[in-house]
């Protein structure tokens, strides 16, 4: 019944994305996927720092776990729902969550397109061209994302309105 | 450089440089003075009246001790040290009135809303259109260190204040070493509040043989800092004292009944636009940066509890007469278990008495001749020995190695280069311990009539 936990719980479930979390893949998309819901104008409230695989926050595995422990996620949305205008926000990002035809698992993708948002609004990279910036510091971290996969998510981000232009 | 010393009952002599000094004494960093680190815990252990001021020293002094053994194997920088030092000392500095009580009023649950949801049409969550939600205080110490003038000028500029701010913030992208430190396994900063609260509250749990494990700290050829396999019982002993201060300190029935009262009482004031609780995320934001900021303290809070004890909202100044008379919820029930964490699938007693809270707790209160709002339910809370456990599958013990694995206490196993997370070590009792979560659900009722409340947990016994 905690307000965030069942708000994160039908974000999910709007955005298409499992809340069970039982594999690391799983936890990503999770993390991910909510981060760049706060990044639409979504407010849960959930603070990300950086770590390994980009923008993470306890508190939102921890909720979600809670949360996944303490309530059957169908009888929740019989009790409760998100608004229209959460959903219609909701709405618009779903499509780009997948991840274009080039090879990359959803996972993956929303690990890249949070990464690179999270570096930009941070204010981590700066300088031109910005793809090759970022480039350099997601190779800093281990991340192998190709010069193409990198232009695509800040497109994506772009269209998204999560950048300028 | 010229050293400030500052006595400290927990760490002896801290010393402080000059600019160090200049930091502290600043009107936006003694503004710690005036927020309790145990929120309500004065309420339940009368001594518990320490700060976030004598917090962030004593985290400062522990900081300052492992940069001494860890700079060269880190390959820190002189200039890293000092902002790590700063970093240590401004971790806290974002912190709400009565610390994470005011933080986390957006999560409150009302009571109508629980009861009302159970009644059939679905209630609707706005995330959008509503006001923002009140941001965590990390990244309030951020816009505080990067805005507000007497710090940047004690810091020395704006572009050593973001440094420092990514920090501890996390943000920091630029090289993962500097700020491992300040988020690793050491956790500098239970160190000190677990030694610091147990001594506040006279009990015995929070024991840390802090020396002995700051002795043995080791850094490997990845960086990945660690204790010696010899400190192994520190260590555990550390998350066994980590995991009884919460059990029997945090989360006392007594404590946590009054906060949740607290929590209630500024959400419902918020809600209702009285006594100047801040709307939204964006006015707290405004505040921290405006004039009246050094009124952001628990002061500000007490004033709003009287202001609404002597207000006309019957449940509001029910709410604020618990805490300014201390008359403490009364707890009706609480649902316990030990949970074993890599089970799943079993539907828990926590989940199951929240079901009968929702399904029946208007019923109770309407054969009471209670208002339902004078109910506190709290959602389960559940309390480990780390942030995993160790019995997962071995896909899933791998996988975990890249997310805040670096933040679980790590040993150095005889002959190994690189740290083994404790809770994987065969032979330590965390390996089993860490599989379990204590967890509890409890309810409480605002009341000073004795009758009421053995009628309400005479009833409430059956669910």
């Amino acid at each position: 019944m905690d307000r965030r936990q069942i708000s994160a719980l039908l974000v999910l479930k709007e955005l298409g994305i499992a809340h069970g979390m039982r594999s690391f893949a799983d936890r990503l998309a999770v993390q991910k996927s909510v981060y760049l819901a706060q990044a639409s104008g979504i407010h849960l409230g959930y603070h990300f720092g950086w770590y390994l695989r980009g923008p993470y926050s306890p508190s939102l595995t921890q909720d979600v776990y809670t949360a996944n422990e303490n309530h059957d996620v169908f009888a929740l949305t019989s009790k409760w729902k998100l608004d229209d205008s959460t959903v219609d926000k909701l709405a618009k990002l779903r499509p780009y969550l997948d991840p274009p035809p080039d090879g990359l698992t959803q996972p993956q993708w929303l690990e890249l397109l949070a990464s690179v948002h999270f570096l930009v609004d941070r204010g981590q990279v700066s300088g031109e061209p910005l793809a090759d910036v970022v480039r350099g510091k997601l190779e800093k971290f281990g991340k192998d994302f190709t010069p193409a996969q990198i232009e695509c998510g800040l497109d994506t981000l772009r269209k998204l309105a999560l950048l300028p232009e | 450089m010229a050293r400030r010393i500052v006595a400290d009952a927990v760490h002896g002599a801290i010393k402080l440089n000059d600019g160090e000094w200049e930091l502290i004494d600043t009107p936006s960093y003694q503004r710690l003075r005036q927020l309790k680190q145990l929120q309500m815990a004065h309420l339940t252990y009368p001594n518990a009246t320490h700060t976030r001021f004598v917090h962030s020293l004593g985290v400062f002094a522990i900081m300052s001790r492992i940069l001494e053994v860890a700079q060269d194997k880190l390959a820190l920088e002189d200039r890293d040290v000092k902002d790590l030092r700063l970093a240590a000392l401004l971790h806290d500095i974002g912190h709400y009135p009565y610390s994470h009580l005011m933080e986390k009023v957006d999560k409150v649950q009302l009571t109508e809303d629980i009861v009302s949801a159970a009644a059939g049409t679905p209630k609707e969550i706005d995330l959008t259109g509503g006001p923002a939600p009140y941001p965590k205080h990390e990244p309030l110490g951020r816009l505080i260190v990067t805005h507000r003038e007497d710090v940047l000028r004690a810091i020395g500029g704006s572009e050593r204040a973001e440094r420092i701010a990514d920090l501890f913030t996390r943000s920091e992208a630029a090289d993962p070493q500097r700020s491992k430190l300040l988020h690793s396994s050491l956790d500098m900063d239970r160190f000190d509040f677990l030694l610091r609260d147990a001594k506040a509250t006279g009990v015995p749990y929070g024991t840390v043989d802090l020396d002995y494990l700051l002795n043995n700290l080791r850094v490997s050829p990845s960086g990945m800092i660690g204790f010696s396999h010899k400190a192994i019982a520190a260590a555990e002993q550390f998350l066994f004292a980590r995991f009884f201060m919460y059990k029997v300190v945090y989360f006392h029935k007594t404590t946590f009944g009054f906060e949740e009262a607290c929590r209630h009482l500024l959400r419902r004031s918020r809600d209702a636009g009285l006594y100047n609780v801040p709307s939204s995320g964006e006015a707290i934001e405004e505040w921290v940066l405006g004039e009246s900021f050094l009124n952001f303290t628990d002061a500000w809070v007490d004033d709003v509890v009287r202001q609404a004890a002597d207000g006309k909202d019957d449940v509001l100044r029910a709410l604020a007469e618990t805490i300014l008379y201390r008359r403490p919820p009364k707890l009706i029930r609480e649902v316990r278990e030990l949970k074993d964490l890599t089970a799943s699938g079993s539907t828990g007693r926590c989940r199951s008495f929240l079901d009968r809270c929702e399904d029946r707790l208007e019923g109770l209160a309407e054969d009471l001749g209670v208002d339902p709002r004078l109910f506190l339910v709290t959602e389960p809370i559940a309390v480990t020995l780390e942030s995993r456990g160790a019995k997962l599958t071995p896909e899933s013990a791998r996988d975990l190695q890249d997310e805040h694995e670096d933040e679980l206490v790590k040993v150095f196993l005889p002959g190994d280069d690189e740290p083994t997370s404790l809770v994987d070590v065969p032979e330590s009792i965390t390996n089993v311990a860490a599989n379990y979560a204590y967890q509890f659900a409890r309810l409480y009722l605002v009341s000073q009539q004795p009758e009421l409340v053995e009628n309400a947990r005479e009833r409430v016994a059956e669910w």
